[in-house]
């Protein structure tokens, strides 16, 4: 289904006349948007919502602009705007992963190790979304600060100061979490 | 403000890739796409010509019904009544007493639901969508209220889509009088003193006392605005001498704090259950941080029955899944918790007032986001290191909550 035709705005722009160009940006980026949104919303819905996204870019292509970001920053923009209309997934996925039992006996990582994920996991889902999706596209999709603001529409004085905000607020949630998981302390 | 990244990695590796088999779906799912667009470039060449004519008669065909159906007012054709003409504003049907914010309870419609923001309210069909604090998601049929929608900017270059058939209601802060609500008198609309809004095609007030303008489109943008009332917070919360607590509530001491709720009825007798269904104003205790709200509901929108709830939140949340629920709006339900632990709810981050109400030698504080129908306050008891929190639901005409907060004192 692949073929090499230079970059990705290359392969966009081909695809016009011929639609199958398309899935170069398809295999290029599969693997990111999926592992992203599997972490968002959970592996039973990325699946879907993965589709979602290369549908809504496939349909949406003729409008894309090269100097309003790269194509990785535009499908994560996508992806994101699906993850904000699926939001409650998101929400229940997070929460899931910050209670899961399950994590405990599946993982071949020490308790310790699982302990951090459910604390991380935790104070993730504390943030605000226009937070998380900051965090997470610049976390688990490897985008820069200037994709990352192309990929969510915002200035990239405002991504800086939402990482830097999440940032303060996650630290001080895993303080608090730290005090709740791990000395168990009750109740003042 | 730093530039290190944030190190995710733990949950980056236990987060499941992509295996082969949903590869192949996924690629399979791509190329039906691009197939049918295929054949869809092909036939549209062979049509473009033939086309032309067509397009043109359709296009003109549109544009006289939509001059007819939106600017003629002709009685069951046209939509000019329900969307160009002016509201018509009620005289209050419940006269404040007191002094008190007054709660127009029949304001809404049968089978119609409360959504509060604030110290104000409107009601909309039990089948709408609620999106809180969400301006980008898609509007949903048959209607859809989105409550302070922050970040609009965000979704500014693919704004949230929608047809002319779905009711779009937004409630939203605002700091300045709209100009859009200058042109207008002031009116009285059940109990609350309003601006029309003056806009072609949008129905909505402004609401000076709060700084709430609620607007609203499409089919029953009409009846949605006319609800427009106060809360039941801006009842709990007003200044006015505290209300007498009845004789026959009863008195809760837990974290220090005293208060009075209404005794416990008895409760239904069902020959289908084998133990009895727990009734209102029963009390529940737990070491676990229950939350606020129902489970696998939007968390701290409304309580799910009328108990009082008194939590040490030692432990961590139970495990729940939860299947995908529509963001209905939640009937607002009484009701009384008590967190005595680090926080009321791990999932969201509350807000609190600097506007501080002493009660009875307690200093407590009201969040002013995102539990609208449940009235959360951080309490300051003499002696204890923390804060209480004290959650109040707020239904009805907001009564009950104000005597359950004004009875509230050290133990």
């Amino acid at each position: 289904m692949t073929q090499d035709v230079g970059s990705d705005e290359d392969a966009l722009a081909a695809s016009l006349a011929e639609p199958a160009r398309f899935a170069v940006v398809f295999e290029r980026h599969v693997d990111a948007i999926h592992r992203y949104l599997s972490f968002r919303v959970g592996p039973d819905i990325a699946e879907d919502l993965t589709a979602e996204t290369f549908a809504r870019a496939f349909a949406a292509r003729r409008r894309y602009q090269v100097d309003r970001g790269s194509v990785k920053a535009w499908l994560f923009g996508i992806a994101t705007n699906l993850v904000r209309e699926n939001h409650r997934d998101e929400q229940r996925r997070i929460k899931a992963l910050a209670r899961s039992n399950e994590d405990l006996r599946r993982s071949t990582d020490g308790v310790a190790q699982v302990a951090d994920r459910l604390r991380l996991a935790a104070a993730l889902a504390s943030l605000k979304p226009e937070w998380r999706s900051v965090v997470l596209v610049v976390g688990i999709g490897g985008l820069s600060y200037e994709e990352t603001a192309a990929a969510l529409h915002i200035p990239i004085g405002t991504v800086r100061s939402r990482y830097s905000r999440a940032r303060t607020q996650l630290a001080a949630s895993l303080a608090d979490t730290g005090e709740q998981y791990v000395t168990g302390d009750p109740v003042p | 403000m730093t530039d290190t990244p944030l190190d995710l990695s733990a949950l980056v590796d236990s987060t499941p890739g992509l295996t082969p088999e949903a590869r192949e779906r996924l690629a399979a799912r791509l190329q039906t796409l691009i197939e049918s667009e295929h054949v869809d470039q092909i036939e549209s060449r062979r049509t473009r010509r033939f086309g032309t004519w067509t397009h043109r008669a359709v296009v003109i065909a549109v544009a006289a019904a939509v001059v007819v159906v939106f600017f003629v007012p002709l009685p069951r054709v046209s939509l000019f009544t329900t969307l160009i003409a002016p509201a018509k504003v009620t005289t209050p049907t419940t006269a404040p007493t007191k002094g008190l914010p007054v709660v127009d309870l029949s304001a809404t419609p049968a089978g119609w639901v409360p959504v509060a923001y604030g110290d104000v309210q409107v009601s909309v069909p039990a089948t709408f969508w609620v999106y809180d604090q969400d301006a980008c998601s898609n509007f949903q049929t048959p209607g859809t209220v989105y409550v302070d929608p922050l970040y609009e900017q965000d979704c500014a270059s693919q704004p949230p889509v929608r047809s002319p058939q779905i009711t779009g209601v937004f409630i939203r802060p605002v700091q300045d009088v709209p100009r859009s609500f200058t042109n207008g008198h002031s009116a009285i609309l059940n109990g609350l003193r309003v601006y029309p809004l003056h806009l072609k095609g949008v129905l909505g007030y402004y609401a000076p006392a709060f700084g709430i303008e609620v607007t609203a489109d499409g089919p029953l943008a009409r009846s949605v605005v006319n609800t427009l009332t106060h809360s039941p917070r801006a009842v709990a919360l007003s200044s006015r001498p505290a209300p007498r607590v009845p004789l026959s509530w009863r008195s809760v001491t837990f974290a220090g704090l005293s208060f009075s709720v209404p005794s416990p009825e008895s409760p239904p007798e069902s020959p289908h259950l084998s133990r009895p269904v727990p009734s209102d104003w029963t009390i529940n205790q737990t070491q676990s941080t229950p939350g606020l709200g129902g489970v696998c509901r939007a968390p701290g929108v409304a309580f799910v029955s009328a108990i009082v709830t008194l939590a040490t939140d030692a432990q961590p949340y139970p495990i729940y899944y939860c299947p995908f629920i529509r963001p209905a709006p939640e009937q607002p339900e009484n009701g009384v918790q008590v967190d005595s632990g680090l926080r009321t709810e791990p999932m969201l981050t509350l807000s609190f007032s600097r506007h501080c109400l002493n009660l009875h030698s307690l200093t407590a504080c009201p969040a002013t986001s995102p539990a609208y129908s449940i009235l959360v306050l951080k309490v300051t008891v003499p002696g204890r290191s923390k804060p209480v929190y004290v959650s109040i639901g707020l239904a009805g005409n907001g009564m009950l909550a104000r005597t359950i907060l004004y009875s509230l004192r050290a133990a």
